[in-house]
């Protein structure tokens, strides 16, 4: 059971106190100095009660005889927009907007299976710390340097795309050092396993 | 290809089994939590945020290892300091250190910044630095205020209009 299983089995249960973590009342809350009623604890808050976003659903039998277009997957519910993909007239219950594109669920949760949804993706390859963690693999086996090298290179370059793809500045010293120490790594590597066997054959 | 939206780096949280980074984006934040090399991300939204905390910690985890060196090197010290008295002030003077950051940190803690949204919250930990813990949580505030009142002006707008009260007619006389 890896870590993240783990703090994924604990649900998330909305508003808590930050240093106790016990469960509060988002309406008894107020913004500005409180202290929390378990711990005593002071901290800072700014409260917000945002609005509830309401699916407006017109009934298709409100629409009258000549506007309706049903949904195709209720019936007696008008159709809001057509699927930016297959192009199935759905309601806005059914209607999920990403990227840019307005979907029927089939072809949001097809989309979203091949990856083809950039904004939906929450899984990726901390590319950045596999290039640290092989060069520094690199440094401490010598024997097997000029291979965790190419790895740091190759991992490095991987994150550098990344980065780029995400829009992300951070992180990219860390990356240009694990390139760099796997260059070094590779030519270091190579010169002291070139000396042993010679050190060996001769 | 349209390049992506921008991710600004905000904090991050790193602790004995936690690893996670916030970053900023036009939405909301997402948090990346960040385990065996595979990144999880979740959002929160600047709609969805219900309670921005600031507060100041100590962390239990920072005091009782500095604790634990500090000790750990005085002893040495002490055990040294009679047949290798070199020896001895170099383990004092890491005890000092130690001592020194356990100080610190009890006197001036540490602060952090927490977002708690409708599905998922976002912890940010800044260690000795108030002003940027200030910042970003002044960042967040405002634009969840901008993204709510948008959003609250958007639900308004669309809200079918009330019918007009039917004029009562005079009694007929």
């Amino acid at each position: 059971m890896t870590a993240a299983s783990v703090r994924q089995g604990r649900a998330y249960s909305g508003v808590a106190c930050p240093l106790c973590s016990r469960p509060l009342e988002h309406a008894s809350l107020v913004s500005g100095l409180q202290n929390c009623p378990y711990c005593g604890h002071g901290f800072e808050a700014a409260v917000f009660h945002p609005v509830e976003r309401r699916a407006r659903l017109a009934e298709l039998a409100a629409a009258g005889p000549v506007a309706g277009t049903s949904c195709g997957n209720h019936e007696r519910n008008a159709a809001a927009i057509a699927c930016g993909r297959c192009g199935m007239f759905v309601c806005t219950l059914c209607q999920i907007d990403a990227d840019r594109l307005s979907l029927c669920p089939a072809c949001f949760d097809r989309m979203k299976a091949e990856g083809s949804l950039p904004s939906v993706r929450n899984r990726f390859r901390d590319f950045r710390g596999l290039a640290i963690v092989s060069a520094g693999m690199g440094i401490l086996i010598v024997f097997v340097a000029p291979a965790f090298g190419a790895a740091a290179i190759y991992y490095g370059v991987r994150a550098r795309r990344q980065k780029n793809e995400m829009g992300e500045s951070d992180g990219r010293v860390g990356i240009w050092f694990a390139i760099a120490g796997g260059s070094l790594e590779i030519v270091a590597g190579a010169w002291f396993l070139v000396r042993v066997y010679a050190e060996m054959f001769s | 290809m349209k390049s992506p939206a921008k991710r600004i780096f905000l904090g991050r949280v790193y602790g004995l089994a936690t690893r996670q980074r916030i970053y900023r984006f036009s939405e909301g934040l997402e948090v990346d939590d960040v385990d065996h090399y595979e990144v999880t991300r979740k959002r929160v939204f600047f709609e969805d945020i219900l309670l921005v905390t600031r507060h100041r910690y100590l962390g239990a985890s920072y005091v009782l290892s500095m604790a634990c060196l500090a000790i750990f090197n005085a002893s040495l010290a002490l055990a040294f300091s009679f047949s290798e008295p070199v020896v001895g002030g170099v383990f004092g003077a890491l005890a000092l250190v130690f001592a020194v950051f356990l100080a610190v940190r009890s006197i001036f803690k540490a602060h952090a910044v927490t977002v708690y949204g409708k599905r998922t919250k976002a912890a940010m930990r800044f260690g000795m630095r108030r002003e940027r813990a200030a910042r970003v949580f002044g960042t967040i505030c405002r634009d969840a205020h901008v993204a709510q009142r948008r959003l609250a002006a958007a639900e308004a707008a669309a809200a079918p209009a009330l019918p007009p009260e039917e004029i009562p007619l005079p009694p007929s006389a």
